[in-house]
């Protein structure tokens, strides 16, 4: 082929500016984290950054990549430091914002991830995501009414053929729309076995709808393994002590697991039978123990609102 | 990546802008004139976006070489309160195995200061922070399209520059292979793997470079029992959960521009109706310049740092 010089002729191939091996190493980077390689994405993504010399819209790539590596292993200090460099390029950047409310919250810091899930919801008012964190954060904080307020709007923005799930039906149960919950749970329950969470969630919400808890309606679920400790005490056939028991056996890695299903779901059911004093300790644990990807550590955190 | 299951093409008139008569022949000095320059963002998979703007709003689409058709978010339908109409006798595979039935006419498109009337955008159910939508080579396809990833910048070029005289950005030798326009919008270039010629799709909408095992057996001389295939297990390629491997493949190249250790993954047979052709995603896209010269049916092909 004639090779023919025409950067003249193209302003922008005379005006971009030299860069060296920094983008093969963002390259290696971006391929990494896509293989989750969390440890050798943050190293080729230093040498990327090293240089200084990346346009900015790969810096920016280069600090959120390496940010979401970190966060994935946990140094939260460093993932927030990553995505405010890329919010310093691109200030309103939802990704950025929304990565960065997430290592907040994973902090502890509820105030900057609230802030930034504010500045997220003015640009995306219909990213249903960003209320549900929002809610979750505003729980934490003691802002119950806050957070219900999210949580309706999580329901509202949900396509109207979206159908029944145990998601929407705890999403209904934290906002107080109970019958639409139990609705929910019921319509997950015939949906066939391995549903026995829903079956739990379907009894809480008949027993404080006072209707009667269906026996017949228990989807198949092993009645040797977790949670079936907690089914035994909705059924009558069981005592607190015993699904307490349970949840302290079996393999390590379950045990804080079941401990918080066993505080919740214990917990509620008490409240469900008007027994406030002693619910309130287990909610308490529950909410301070469960892990933050359980279902049950949002309404934890609610019910905290309504406990003496 | 977008997968056909039938085609129907929609769009009636394809050029964003009504292009000024001078502009369809080849200029007298030969200089190359662009009609847009776009600034690229990276989504942090590697895929790159520009902005566009729909009925006025600005959005961010996907750049798909290896799209049938534009493509659109909910978000954007809902934003722009569109009411999406269902396709007749069309139907189309979005990214992943999403049917994609419905679409929406977009009143006013622009790319830059380019405007365009009633296009087509199919509506993927997707939700991205990084993406609006996917922009496919039914509009790309009308252009030279000049993407500059190590600087983060698309061009949109007129077609009609003299045969053979894109290369604007490098004194040094660029690579020029033939491209095949499959089905009006996918291309197709030859490539060599290991020393073994292989065609492959380019498309810049899919994050993985893989290949069949049948035209990894039959074009590139590996089979299931080759003792360096590393097996990764069944993990999601090209939206359907099958077997992958690894293969340590030395060198990819287009003629005399070479990618080291470039990464294929050896898929089964299902993931991809093109049983014989290695796909091309954008992990290697990346580590290129690429001026894709639709018209003229050739790709001019440098490193991407070649200046």
């Amino acid at each position: 082929m004639k090779q023919v010089a025409l950067a003249a002729l193209i302003s922008i191939g005379a005006a971009a500016p030299a860069i060296g091996a920094s983008y093969d190493d963002l390259n290696a980077g971006i391929q990494l984290y896509n293989l989750g390689d969390w440890n050798a994405a943050v190293l080729k993504l230093d040498q990327a950054l090293a240089a200084n010399d990346l346009v900015p819209s790969l810096n920016f790539v280069a600090h959120f990549d390496r940010g979401q590596a970190h966060r994935n292993l946990s140094h939260y200090d460093q993932a927030i430091a990553d995505f405010s460099a890329s919010l310093e390029l691109r200030p309103v950047d939802p990704l950025a914002l929304s990565a960065r409310s997430l290592a907040y919250f994973g902090t502890g810091k509820l105030d900057q991830a609230a802030s930034d899930l504010d500045a997220l919801i003015a640009i995306r008012p219909m990213l249903t995501g960003a209320y549900g964190l929002r809610a979750a954060v505003n729980a934490k904080r003691g802002r119950a009414g806050e957070s219900v307020k999210d949580l309706k709007m999580v329901l509202s923005l949900q396509p109207k053929n979206a159908g029944y799930g145990l998601e929407t039906g705890i999403l209904a149960w934290e906002v107080g729309e109970i019958d639409d919950a139990q609705d929910n749970f019921s319509s997950v329950v015939s949906k066939g076995p391995g549903n026995i969470y829903a079956w739990l969630w379907d009894a809480l919400a008949r027993t404080r709808l006072t209707k009667e808890i269906r026996r017949g309606s228990l989807p198949k679920f092993d009645k040797d393994k977790w949670p079936a400790p907690i089914v035994a005490l909705y059924l009558g056939e069981s005592t607190q002590d015993a699904v307490f028991a349970a949840a302290a056996q079996g393999e390590t890695q379950a045990i804080p697991g079941q401990s918080c299903e066993a505080n919740f779901y214990v917990g509620e059911w008490l409240l469900q039978h008007q027994d406030r004093t002693g619910a309130a300790p287990l909610i308490r644990k529950a909410a301070a123990q469960c892990p933050t990807g359980f279902v049950e550590w949002n309404p934890a955190q609610l019910e905290l609102a309504n406990l003496p | 990546m977008t997968k056909k299951t039938t085609w129907v093409c929609f769009a009636a008139g394809l050029f964003l802008a009504v292009m000024p008569a001078h502009a369809q022949e080849q200029p007298p000095d030969c200089k190359l004139r662009i009609i847009a320059t776009l600034d690229m963002q990276t989504l942090p998979d590697g895929r790159v976006t520009i902005p566009g703007q729909i009925e006025g709003h600005d959005y961010r689409l996907m750049v798909d070489t290896g799209g049938y058709i534009n493509t659109v978010s909910q978000r954007v339908v809902k934003q722009e309160s569109y009411r999406p109409r269902r396709s007749q006798g069309t139907t189309l595979r979005g990214m992943g195995t999403t049917l994609l039935e419905d679409y929406v006419t977009v009143s006013d498109f622009a790319l830059g200061r380019l405007h365009g009337k009633d296009f087509v955008f199919f509506v993927d159910d997707f939700d991205s922070l990084g993406e609006d939508g996917t922009l496919a080579p039914q509009i790309l396809g009308a252009y030279d399209v000049d993407l500059d990833f190590a600087h983060g910048k698309l061009n949109l070029i007129y077609p009609e520059h003299c045969p053979g005289r894109v290369v604007y950005w490098t004194q040094t030798q660029a690579t020029v292979v033939p491209i095949e326009i499959e089905g009006k919008t996918h291309i197709r270039i030859p490539v060599t793997v290991d020393g073994k010629e292989i065609n492959a799709m380019v498309d810049t909408g899919a994050l993985t470079s893989f290949v069949t095992m049948r035209a990894a057996s039959s074009h590139l001389g590996i089979d299931e029992k080759n003792p360096a295939l590393k097996s990764r297990g069944s993990i999601p390629v090209n939206g359907m959960s099958a077997p992958v491997f690894n293969y340590p493949f030395q060198t990819l190249s287009f003629g005399g521009v070479t990618v080291n250790h470039p990464r294929v993954e050896i898929v089964s047979d299902n993931v991809w109706d093109d049983k014989n052709d290695l796909l091309l995603g954008i992990g290697i896209l990346r580590q290129l310049h690429l001026y894709i010269a639709y018209k003229e049916k050739k790709m001019y092909i440098t490193p991407a740092l070649a200046n």
